[in-house]
């Protein structure tokens, strides 16, 4: 019923404005030339544009701030570094593994944490358990290497028929990109049922008014507790992936505030409560950042002055300007 | 018998570490509590107010050669200043223009704007650590102990504002005014309250309160550009468990935090003060969910 419903939606236009940008993404590799530049460029944009995707889950749809979103993405990426390293397990099953951790962190803490009427109060205490986490890799340095970071194997390559895809060599980018964009379109799909079947339409409901919500018989705690554990099993399996590829963990780059922090800022600025504003956002985060490479020290300075400039004169983001663009909805 | 007095000794030696340390989370929770209770919002630029506290110390003591209380004095008053213009500047037009969520959003500003200012210390001033090695050299006989003239200074200067902080509230008419608008802000403007000055006077108190701290402590923490950020998360910590809307909350709290952070960090290991705050939260937060919602209510 969940995929009538999501395909209700789906009419010739939309179907279009879906299609065109899968397919530009799917040639990106051949566009380019095969430049693992670019490639690397869009893996980016597609993980984080994913991650923020899944943020907006909890932030755009419930209205709930997930303060810690780096630490359940970063102990997904650890869970999965350390259940390939340490335990000698194979990678794709880690990998799993990693988004089976996040996903159980995420009910634990949602358990905990809402309980909180306070939006704010729930934020706080996330962004403490994130910052717990850190802190925890920062200090366990026999498990997790510290500061020194933990070094993953990447993927293992997979034999078919007809030929190799080569995973093992990661300066090879094609096989990573085809795999994060499967990823991201299935995430997108997957998010997509679930904010237009009934669970979502329960998500708008506690997101406008939960007293309302709660008087119409809705379980809110138990839907916010489904929200937040999904969310967190994206940042998780996404966790893994990025382990994966990219090689090196650390404490500072996986489970930092600011991370988060971009994640946030990619959210604000594409539009809350859309899903796919918050993909457009990263698109577009990403890219400026990269075009002004030069002035990295102040990076986090245009980040700091987009989010103030959003927040006071466009608190919509780009989704916002959609409604004059485009007149549906 | 002198093994039992020399960790007697290190008790109480670790002991006025913690005190000391907790001055700092005295100061910035005494501010984050005054913001979360009247003007609502979770500040998370208050560890820049104590950065700049700090740093403004450290010009004013290594350049100028101030006297160290004047000096103290001054960033206080500048700190002040800083937080009635960030409060009139960027929070107020939220307020006004942002609608119904403008809560999750404010806590999203404060945050931009923490950002920029740690980043615009760390392009401007650079990663160092800028720090005066002592306010006052010398010692001080208390019973028997040997104590640092410093760390005494400090535990009175904290104790002391303290003190002046709760006769504000209590007694004065503006602090009466602004524990009117944390009660009930209908309330106090059908009583001829103009709630927009008293959001940006206790902004800029809370961050003159941060600014002082950072003030104070700069011979113990030195000053870079994100050196706020651990007062400000031990802060948070004091008034999640103890509550916003008493005064000595966070001063009972704050010193304690103080002593069982050090205890922590010299048991077992550094690094792990903040796994034990973490935990003392969720405690916490298990046994009394509701606490300080029912307060903030």
């Amino acid at each position: 019923m969940a995929k009538r419903r999501f395909l209700k939606h789906l009419d010739s236009r939309h179907a279009l404005v879906i299609a065109l940008p899968i397919i530009f993404l799917l040639f990106i590799p051949v566009l380019s030339g095969w430049s693992t530049y670019i490639m690397h460029l869009v893996i980016s944009c597609l993980m984080y544009g994913t991650l923020a995707s899944a943020f907006d889950l909890s932030l755009g749809y419930l209205g709930i701030l997930n303060f810690g979103f780096a630490g359940f993405f970063g102990a997904g990426a650890y869970a999965a570094g350390l259940a390939s390293t340490k335990l000698g397990l194979s990678p794709w099953v880690s990998w799993l593994l990693g988004g089976a951790f996040s996903c159980l962190l995420g009910l634990v803490t949602g358990l905990l944490a809402l309980r909180f009427k306070s939006k704010l109060v729930f934020a706080m205490f996330t962004w403490f358990f994130g910052l717990t986490i850190q802190q925890i890799c920062y200090v366990w340095i026999d498990l997790t290497g510290g500061m020194r970071g933990l070094l993953t194997p990447p993927l293992p390559s997979v034999k078919l028929p007809f030929f190799e895809i080569n995973f093992a060599d990661r300066a090879i980018r094609t096989p990573y990109y085809y795999t994060m964009l499967m990823i991201a379109i299935s995430t997108l799909v997957l998010l997509y049922m679930i904010v237009k079947s009934r669970i979502g339409i329960t998500f708008k409901a506690i997101r406008d008014d939960e007293i309302a919500a709660e008087m119409l018989g809705i379980d809110t705690y138990r839907a916010k507790v489904l929200n937040f554990t999904i969310s967190c099993f994206v940042a998780g399996i996404i966790g893994g992936f990025y382990c994966f590829y990219i090689g090196v963990l650390s404490p500072d780059t996986v489970l930092s505030t600011d991370l988060t922090v971009q994640i946030l800022t990619m959210s604000y600025i594409g539009g809350r409560g859309t899903l796919w504003g918050p993909l457009l956002g990263s698109f577009i985060v990403i890219l400026l950042l990269e075009a002004f490479r030069p002035l990295i020290i102040y990076r986090l300075i245009f980040y700091g002055c987009l989010l103030i400039l959003t927040m006071i004169f466009f608190p919509k983001g780009i989704s916002g300007i959609k409604k004059y663009i485009w007149k549906s909805q | 018998m002198q093994r039992d007095a020399v960790m007697l000794d290190t008790i109480i030696r670790l002991l006025i570490i913690g005190i000391s340390r907790g001055t700092m989370y005295v100061l910035m929770a005494l501010g984050l509590a005054l913001i979360w209770g009247v003007n609502r919002i979770i500040n998370f630029a208050h560890s820049e107010f104590y950065m700049i506290g700090a740093y403004f110390a450290f010009f004013l003591v290594s350049m100028f050669n101030l006297n160290p209380v004047i000096a103290i004095f001054i960033v206080a008053c500048f700190s002040f200043a800083i937080g009635w213009l960030f409060e009139n500047v960027l929070i107020h037009p939220l307020r006004i223009l942002g609608g119904r969520e403008w809560l999750i959003n404010s806590l999203v500003l404060t945050l931009g704007f923490s950002m920029i200012l740690q980043n615009l210390a760390l392009g401007f001033i650079g990663p160092q650590f800028k720090g005066v090695p002592y306010y006052w050299k010398g010692t001080l006989n208390l019973l028997g102990m040997q104590l640092s003239v410093e760390r005494v200074f400090f535990i009175v200067a904290t104790v002391g504002a303290g003190i002046a902080y709760y006769y504000f509230l209590q007694k004065t008419k503006l602090g009466k005014a602004i524990r009117g608008v944390a009660d009930n802000v209908e309330a106090a403007q059908a009583s001829g309250i103009n709630i927009d000055h008293i959001y940006a006077i206790s902004f800029g108190v809370s961050a003159m309160l941060a600014g002082m701290a950072g003030a104070l402590l700069l011979p113990l923490t030195t000053a870079y550009p994100t050196c706020g950020v651990a007062p400000l998360y031990s802060a948070f910590v004091v008034i999640i468990i103890g509550g916003i809307r008493n005064v000595m909350a966070p001063i009972i709290g704050g010193f304690a935090m103080g002593i069982i952070e050090t205890l922590a960090v010299s048991y077992l290991g550094f690094g792990w003060d903040r796994v034990i705050s973490m935990a003392i939260v969720t405690l916490a937060l298990i046994i009394k969910p509701h606490r300080i919602e029912e307060e903030r209510a």
